[in-house]
This record gives C-alpha cells, structure tokens and sequence, in this order.
C-alpha cells in the first residue's frame, strides 16, 4: 500500500470534477490534497499543530483518535467551515484556504452526520441542494441537475427514498441521503463526519463499505472520521490517530494500529489479532478488559 | 414526480382561491353589493352604459374597495413572503416578523417618525432601518445566549423580549404624543387598519417598495433550502452564507417595515401563512415562497372581509389573532415532532 502512495505523481489538478460514475481515477488522474504544518484550534488555543498528510484521490484516509483531541476541528478547518491557524491546505498544488467557496464545494463535499431538518423536505429536494455550486447564484435546479440527482440516488441504490420525506427517514437512510447530497456536488474528495455514529451494526458496515468503494471504484478521496479501529482495517487505506497533547500517528493501518499506540490513544489494552476471515483482511483490533 | 404535480396543483388552488376571495370582498362592506351587481357594474364600465346608481356602485368599487383589496393583498403577500424567509434562514419554524420583534421594531421607528414630525417618507426609512436593527439584536442576543447554537427557544425568547421593549418605546410616545395631532396617526399604526390608505400614489409606493423587496427573494429563492440546513452545510454546499442571508435578511425586513409603515403591525400572517402552503406543499422554497405570497395574499384579503363587513371597522390584528391562535395550536399539535 505504502508503494502505491509514493508513486503517485503530484498530478495537475483537474478542473472539470470527475464523473463519480467513471470506474477507478489512474494514478494519473489522481489529485493530491497536501495538508501542511497544520494548525488548528479554537481562536487562540491550539489544539493540534505541526500536522501533515496528503489525501489521495481513489483511497480513503480514516481519521482515529479519543474525543476531545480535535479530531473535528481539524475536519473542519481543513473543510473552511473555522478558520485554520497556520500552515497550509492545497488541492493539486492550488491553495485551497484562498478559494472562495464555490470553487472549494466543486472539489470538496462534506457529509455531516445523519441529523433532523427543521423542514420535511423531500429526498429528491435534499439531494438536489448539493448541486448548489453549479447553480447559477439567480437560478435553481434544471433537468439537468435533476438527473444527476436521479443517477446518484440510483447509484446509491436508494431511488425508492426520492418521493419520501426526509425527516420521516431512518437514522441510516439519512446517512445515504446525505452522502447522495454530497456526490450530487460532484467532488473529488468526500468528507464524512463520523458518519457510522448513531447507526446500527448492519449499517455500519454498509456505510464503510460505500466509503471504500466510493474510493476505490468512483475514485475519490475520502476521508473519515470513526471511533472504529477496524474501519480503517476494512478500508485498506491510510489512518491518522490523533494522541493527546498535539501528538499523532499518520501512515498504513498496520503502522499505527499497534498495541501500543492504541494504548496511548484510548488508555485501554488493545489487542491486534491477526485474522483468516474470508473477507481478506487479514487483522482486527480487540479490546481486552481487564 | 410526484411532488411536483402536487406544488402546481396547490399553486393553482391558491390562485383560484386569491380570485374567488377577491370577488368576494369586492361585494362586502357598510355598502353591500350582490356579486351580480359588482360584474354588472364592471361590464357596463367597460361598455360606458353606467347609469346614476351604477356610477355609485363603480365609485365604491373603484376608489374604495378595490384599492383596499390590493392594499391587503400585497401586504398578506409581503408579510407570509418574510416570515416563509425568515423561518429558512434561521432554520426555525417557528419564526415569523411579527415572533422576531421585527414588527415591533419597525412600528416604533414609524412612532419616532410621526412623534418627531417627519415626512412620510422618513417614516418608510425609519420604519426599515429599526426593523432591520431588530432582526440584529434579537440574533446577536440569541447566539450570544445559546453559545453560538441556533436554539429555537432561545431565539423566540429573545424575539418576545425586544417585541415588548419596543412596545413599552411606542408606550412612552403613545404617552408623551400631543394628543390633537399625533395620537390619533399613532394609534393607527398599533392597531393596524387598511381603512386609511387608499390613494393611489401611497399604492404606487407600496408596490414598487414590494417589488424591490420580493424580486430579489424570488430569484435567490431556491438557495434558501440550503440555508435551512444550516450554515455550515451550505457553506460546504458552496454557498456564500453570510452574502445570501443578508440579502434575505434585508429583503425581508424591508417588506415587513413597509407593511407596518402602511397599515400597522399585522400579527400572525407571517408565521401561519408559510405553515400552512408548507403542510399543503412541502418546505421546498423554488415552490413554497410564490406559494406563501398567493396564499398571504388570499389570507390577508380574506380576513380583511371580516374586519370591514361584520359590524364596525374591527383592527386587522384583531381579526388576524382570533384566526391565527387557534390555527396555530392546531399546527403545533400536527407538527410538534419536527419542531422542538
């Protein structure tokens, strides 16, 4: 995995957002979005500094680490919704702190987690809002619009959900119908805010699932946050834990899910048993209570 | 689609029911007129054939009634167009210009205005800029209040708190006001009437004010869905947040104080008017704010019959609180999931 990494080229971004239809982006076609000595934090506490990763188009990057170390706010610094402190965001070598936010929403969508409305929209309404920045600023939605709509919920295999309502939806059909809004924009990168919390077990998966297909099939990069070790493991992608006091661990799931590092985030004893499961992952991550 | 055939079918309910309320009204009043009489009187106007009663008839319909109904039509469409804005932007369903303070706000720079001596004009400007001040204070207070969170409650509280300040203000003016000239025009704008405005210039201005203030609305209109997700959603939806809400913001506030500097604070419509094209046509606002003005216009006008035609001249906010409070537990008992 590691390999793969390094050999993708720093590619010229592409302006034209990719056909998440279109099967896996080649390495050529790939797009590096490098997070730079990062600093984030709320007005003047830092919570996190010195911070670096890149997101690579067609893999997916797990965010891990306790509450309260600033998983979140990196997220959403890096997403512009709070201002970064220092250091650097660029997509294919362009500053993306200085796009405004049309020209950040055409490459970036953001799922936030499965929440209530104040207004019972429809889900066909829901998901046509995603295409908000390629709206003209005095239009609204033509057919064109509408069936790329129509394209993602089939996709997403939940089509029958369009002439529902939205608050009337399950906490997992909600999470779907957000991740539907989010493609509607199309974007080269995918950021899910914990988006397996407040889901069941079955959906939980479900929706690791979509996230490494939408990466390894659609060809986007996305990046996840979880409170799941194992997620990162079914992914097959790259994991940043965040450890208490500014400190983190950034590289392949077999180099920071270990023991000890689990340890120094969690404060609990962690076991990484390796595993014959039919699935092809070859490890899983165990607590062990004492 | 079936979402859609359902928006156009409630769109063309609401406008025969705008049309129908409107012919309606035509006929009610101290002078009443059968509804034959009123076609008769508009088809011998345009044939020219109008005999000594007919010319009163056309008189009363022309310069009276006529004009009051399109006085209360753009006032119902204004009012429902602001609160169906305000409720997206501040993802609050419960909201409404009235609930917001903004009336009340508006209402007493329209008392400055007339209690200082100033021009109608200053009172339009007076009127917009309190409201618009209004809708400041009661956000600012409300996220200073809930940490920077959008909380419904919250936001309602403070809304009831600037209401009753800036009424205890129009008070105070009430109070000091000379009691020949000024208090009878003060009084007038906290009962809220139609009965006075129906020149046809002071119509001219209302409409082009309406104008200014709704077509913006009526372009922008769709973007409000992704304002009701919340700022940081439409933020990352693409949408520039603060630019679009303060056009919303303005726009709004301005069809809210002109309403108030015409006939007064007119409570309800802006909250259950929107409430009520939402039950019958879903929360999408590409549909639901042209929805909203053919329906407050329809509402206002309607209840316009009952201040006039019932007995005496009754205040408009009178006829509209009798209406809406009892609509409005109704809704809260339909809709009380979603909201709180």
């Amino acid at each position: 995995m590691a390999e793969t990494r390094e050999n993708v080229a720093v590619a010229e971004e592409l302006l034209q957002p990719a056909d998440t239809t279109q099967p896996a982006a080649t390495p050529e076609g790939s797009i590096r979005m490098e997070l730079r000595n990062l600093s984030v934090g709320y007005g003047n506490r830092v919570v996190l500094s010195g911070f670096n990763a890149d997101v690579v188009t067609g893999r997916v990057l797990c965010l891990l680490g306790p509450n309260g170390v600033g998983k979140t706010t990196l997220f959403k610094s890096v997403l512009g919704l709070q201002p970064v402190l220092g250091g650097s965001v660029t997509i294919g070598g362009r500053d993306a702190l200085a796009m405004n936010r049309r020209e950040f929403a055409r490459r970036v969508a953001y799922v936030p987690q499965a929440h209530q409305a104040p207004f019972a929209f429809y889900v066909r309404d829901v998901v046509a809002v995603g295409r908000v920045s390629h709206v003209g600023f005095f239009s609204k939605p033509h057919d064109n619009d509408y069936a790329i709509v129509e394209e993602v919920l089939e996709e997403l295999g939940i089509a029958d959900l369009a002439d529902r309502v939205y608050t009337e939806l399950s906490g997992g059909e909600r999470q779907m119908v957000l991740i539907a809004r989010a493609l509607a924009q199309k974007p080269r990168f995918l950021f899910m805010d914990e988006p397996t919390s407040n889901l069941d077990f079955g959906n939980q998966v479900a929706v690791v699932q979509l996230a490494k297909k939408l990466a390894h099939e659609n060809g986007l990069g996305v990046v996840m946050t979880t409170h799941n070790p194992n997620h990162l493991l079914m992914c097959e992608g790259d994991g940043v834990l965040i450890l208490p006091g500014s400190r983190y661990r950034y590289g392949t799931a077999d180099e920071i899910l270990t023991d000890e590092n689990l340890h120094d985030a969690y404060g609990i004893h962690v076991e990484m048993l390796d595993v014959d499961s039919s699935a092809g992952y070859t490890k899983t991550c165990c607590p062990v209570l004492e | 689609m079936k979402s859609k055939a359902r928006e156009r079918l409630v769109r063309v309910g609401l406008i025969v029911a705008l049309f129908a309320i409107i012919l309606l009204s035509l006929g009610v009043g101290h002078y009443a007129m059968p509804l034959n009489v009123v076609f008769q009187t508009v088809q011998e106007t345009l044939t020219n054939t109008l005999d000594a009663q007919g010319k009163i008839s056309a008189a009363m319909l022309y310069q009276v009634r006529l004009p009051r109904i399109i006085l209360a039509a753009l006032v119902g469409a204004a009012l429902a167009a602001s609160g169906a804005c305000y409720q997206g932007i501040m993802k609050n369903p419960l909201v409404a210009p009235d609930i917001l303070g903004v009336s009340n706000g508006a209402s007493l720079g329209a008392v400055i205005a007339i209690f200082f001596g100033l021009g109608s004009f200053s009172v339009q400007v007076l009127a917009f800029c309190f409201g618009l001040l209004t809708v400041f204070l009661v956000t600012a207070a409300s996220r200073g209040i809930g940490r920077g969170s959008d909380n419904i409650v919250i936001m309602i509280l403070c809304g009831v708190v600037m209401s009753s300040l800036f009424s205890a203000f129009v008070s105070l003016l009430t109070y000091l006001a000379d009691t020949d000239t000024q208090l009878p025009e003060i009084t007038y704008w906290i009962m809220g009437s139609f009965a006075r405005t129906s020149s046809t210039s002071s119509l001219v201005t209302l409409f082009v004010v309406f104008l200014i203030g709704i077509i913006p609305l009526l372009c922008i209109r769709w973007r409000i869905n992704a304002l009701a997700f919340g700022d940081e959603e439409a933020k990352a939806m693409g949408v520039n947040v603060k630019r679009t809400r303060g056009i919303i913001i303005c726009c709004a506030t301005l069809l809210t104080s002109v309403s108030v500097s015409f006939c007064g604070v007119v409570g309800w419509v802006g909250l259950i008017v929107p409430h009520m094209v939402r039950l019958l046509s879903g929360p999408n606002y590409e549909t639901l704010l042209p929805n909203a003005m053919i329906g407050g216009a329809a509402f206002m006008v309607l209840v316009d019959i009952f201040a006039r035609g019932l007995t005496t001249e009754l205040p408009l906010s009178v006829v509209t609180a009798i209406v809406g409070a009892p609509l409005f537990l109704w809704m809260l008992f339909r809709g009380r999931k979603d909201w709180l």
